[in-house]
């Protein structure tokens, strides 16, 4: 039913739920991934008002930063790889995420997303995650939604 | 991937969309459906102060009800029928719809729900349905959610 699908990952706990669902569904349906991860600015007020004039800080966070997001875009690889499904990863820098999320589900041409009902900011169980509420409210394409 | 679909319809157009991909999902999986309505009570006011005594009116508008919902579950078992899908359905009369959704689907034990991402109450298309995103934050199992 679904030919492509996009799965974005925070690299947290409840993240890895959705990405397992989602490979096996891929798997299911004989649908390729794309996996991707947002990575949000550092705060401006490392940056700002002369906080942090050292250069070479801000630049050892945005190393570190596109590490994190490449571990996490790299775990939906290693479980899509072991799956036999085809899959591709972005990894952009987006003060948005949930912006970065649909742009990339367009730009791949995602029929469907799945992820985790919220992610590393946590909550309470009852809530809904920002991001996912964002996606939800957002998306023009089917959005599945992992807690 | 998933055994038991639930189906939470209010029978306008857009729940239609999501009864489609529901049941076409369930086809792929060979899943079976549940299709759910819920009535909701007539406004208090209509009953207290004696606004309306004649009790006739007041079943009349339940009998009117009734036979939305059971309009609607007919849509729903009338596709799984066409598509081969197995399908039951269920109509409660309860204050909260989100509420009987949850329920249903643990009664059922079903595995996820697929549902529109808002109904009748409609919205400026950015929005969340209410019951949608009630669903969403109480759902323990998977929400497919279309708009």
């Amino acid at each position: 039913m679904f030919k492509h699908i996009l799965i974005p990952t925070d690299g947290s706990e409840v993240a890895a739920k959705a990405i397992k669902a989602g490979v096996t569904l891929a798997k299911e349906m004989g649908a390729s991934v794309t996996a991707y991860y947002a990575i949000e600015p550092a705060p401006t007020h490392i940056y700002g008002e002369g906080y942090l004039a050292d250069r070479r800080l801000v630049a050892e966070l945005e190393r570190r930063a596109t590490d994190i997001g490449q571990k996490a875009v790299d775990q939906i690889g290693d479980a899509a790889k072991a799956a036999g499904v085809p899959c591709d990863s972005v990894v952009d820098q987006r003060v948005r995420p949930y912006q970065g999320i649909i742009d990339a589900a367009n730009r791949k041409k995602c029929d469907a997303i799945f992820m985790a009902s919220h992610g590393h900011s946590g909550l309470t169980g009852i809530v809904l995650g920002s991001v996912t509420h964002k996606v939800l409210t957002n998306s023009k394409i089917p959005v599945l939604v992992y807690r | 991937m998933f055994k038991h679909i639930l189906i939470p319809t209010d029978g306008s157009a857009i729940a239609a969309k999501a009864i489609k991909a529901g049941v076409a999902l369930a086809k792929e999986m060979g899943a079976s459906v549940t299709a759910y309505y819920a009535i909701e009570p007539l406004p208090a006011r209509l009953y207290s102060e004696g606004r309306i005594i004649d009790r006739n009116l007041i079943n009349d508008l339940y009998e009117k009800a009734r036979e939305t919902a059971e309009n609607s579950v007919r849509q729903v078992s009338d596709a799984a029928r066409e598509a081969g899908v197995t399908c039951d359905t269920v109509i409660d009369r309860l204050v909260s719809p989100y509420r009987g959704i949850i329920d249903a689907a643990a009664e059922k034990k079903c595995d996820a729900v697929v549902m529109a991402s808002h109904g009748y109450s409609g919205l400026q298309e950015l929005l969340l349905g209410s019951v949608t995103h009630k669903v969403l934050t109480h759902s323990k199992i998977p929400v497919l959610v279309y708009r």
